[in-house]
């Protein structure tokens, strides 16, 4: 069945909005080059830890909308994060778990929202480029999206040890407010805000009560951020936003939220949280803990679980 | 100096400055004291940033700006100086002109005479924001941006706004004037010691040429 060329791990037939991205490129801002990498961190970090892979460098496909069919080449264990329907060879599969694919099968993965969908495939390995593969969606360093016809390849290995049973649970929270740390009057927090665009560069939101604000000379942006237009809308910056901007910021949303921003859906309405950096700091402990619990190691079960293995 | 850091964020603090001088200084400054952390300018401040929320981070830097108050220290720059060869063929070099009420080689010729300084880089990887330092050739702050701005401005566009000038590093949407152009490759991602061909602090003088 499978006519597999050497190094080819996967080869993409149809596409919704995907990207390769890993967890991008931190601490080059001075050069003017954004984070980009995975929008939702904490997806894209289950995902690579239930095949144990590298938190900061393993590839994934980043789904943002529609639907990836790939032919998997040769046997490869498969760990998809998020919200998602899983088929191979048509028969519905686990997600947030490692799960494995033999050679010559369609895996399909259905976006089904809200938010990013990770898919990281063992052996997968995609060219850096300042030390990320991620795609930079606004420059266009880094990375690449994910057409009809393309392949993931990675060098001819040995396959994987099959042994695997690690999984992701998540609390599955549902989107409440974002929490914000404002600068300046927090007033704007108090009316909800339509979402009217979302994309990795920021998204865009109207109609809640405009922030007075300033001129503001060019200056230093970061991930979060909540700049207020001349026109009255709101822009929340997102990984490939740029590293500096000139509308005025009205806030910044606390870390422990910034996957979440990821998830908000055009369309709906955002309320936003304001909250003081004690709080802040708190919140991303408790994100931290919660995400450590997340993960539940096959060893750490009492009962094995072998359903995985077949 | 009276500079107090302000929290930008979990994971940032912001200082503002007044001056060029007083930004460089500053940025010196934490990025010595702070070589672990992320430092940034923006135009009239900057920024630390670090990868996850830390509470001490504002207090560990407005520590460390009050020491730079007491000493005071004001070193000379040692700014790195890069001559960049341009031709002055832009589409814009004749509003440009209309703007400065003056004639298209009166602005090329102030162009090449002014000192340039690397205020900040943004906007798009190795995106300089170069303001004038030293004698004032032209009043660059009557060029503002463009009304309308263009879906793509080529690479290497040479440009001015805001006071302000630039070099457009890749393709990209911009609202500046476009006077000229130069081959000059301002960002390089493989060129690993230096993707972007200028740092903050550094001095630009422009030349005519095409290499």
């Amino acid at each position: 069945m499978s006519d597999v060329v050497e190094g080819v791990i996967a080869v993409i037939e149809s596409v919704g909005l995907a990207t390769v991205q890993d967890a991008g490129r931190r601490g080059m801002g001075h050069l003017g080059v954004p984070r980009a990498g995975a929008w939702h961190g904490r997806r894209y970090r289950a995902a690579v830890r239930v095949i144990d892979g590298d938190p900061q460098r393993t590839p994934a496909v980043e789904l943002l909308q529609g639907h990836l069919r790939m032919r998997i080449t040769r046997d490869v264990l498969v760990a998809v994060v998020g919200p998602a329907e899983v088929r191979i060879d048509r028969q519905r599969a686990a997600a947030d778990t490692a799960t494995c694919v033999r050679g010559g099968s369609v895996l399909e993965i259905s976006h089904r929202g809200p938010g990013p969908v990770y898919a990281v495939i063992t052996g997968w390995v995609e060219p850096a480029v300042l030390g990320s593969a991620s795609t930079d969606t606004f420059s266009g360093i880094g990375g690449r999206l994910l057409a009809s016809g393309d392949t993931l390849e990675g060098p001819p290995g040995a396959a994987p040890a099959l042994s695997v049973g690690s999984f992701h649970r998540d609390s599955a929270r549902a989107l409440g407010g974002l929490r914000v740390l404002a600068l300046g009057h927090a007033g704007w927090t108090t009316t909800p805000w339509r979402v009217t665009s979302t994309s990795r560069s920021g998204i865009r939101l109207r109609g809640g009560q405009v922030p007075s604000s300033g001129t503001w000379p060019s200056g230093p942006m970061v991930e979060g951020a909540v700049q207020c237009t001349p026109a009255g809308e709101l822009i929340i910056l997102g990984p490939d936003g740029g590293v500096t901007g000139g509308y005025p910021v009205v806030g910044v949303i606390a870390t422990a939220d910034v996957d979440r921003v990821s998830e908000v859906q055009i369309d709906t309405d955002v309320h936003f949280i304001p909250v003081d950096i004690p709080a802040a700091m708190a919140a991303h402990r408790e994100g931290t803990e919660a995400e450590q619990r997340s993960i539940v190691r096959r060893e750490s079960l009492s009962q094995e679980g072998s359903s995985l293995d077949s | 100096m009276d500079l107090t850091a302000r929290w930008f964020g979990d994971r940032a603090v912001l200082v503002d400055v007044q001056e060029p001088a007083q930004r460089e200084q500053v940025a010196a400054l934490l990025a010595g004291e702070f070589p672990d952390l992320q430092v940034r300018r923006g135009m009239v401040s900057v920024l630390v940033e670090v990868d996850s929320p830390e509470a001490h981070l504002l207090d560990r830097v407005n520590s460390a700006l009050a020491e730079v108050a007491v000493s005071s220290l004001l070193r000379p720059g040692s700014a790195t100086a890069h001559v960049v060869r341009a031709t002055y063929d832009g589409e814009d070099l004749e509003d440009v002109a209309q703007l400065l009420e003056a004639t298209t080689s009166a602005v090329v010729q102030a162009h090449l005479a002014q000192t340039w300084r690397v205020a900040m880089i943004g906007f798009a990887p190795g995106f300089a924001y170069l303001e004038p330092v030293g004698p004032v050739t032209m009043d660059w702050a009557r060029v503002p941006r463009r009304d309308t701005p263009r879906s793509r401005v080529p690479a290497g566009s040479l440009a001015l706004a805001a006071g302000m000038s630039a070099v457009y590093p890749a393709s990209m949407p911009g609202g500046w004037h476009l006077v000229g152009t130069t081959r000059e490759v301002m960002f390089d991602p493989e060129r690993g010691d230096r993707p972007a061909l200028l740092a903050p602090g550094d001095d630009v003088r422009f030349e005519v040429g095409d290499e």
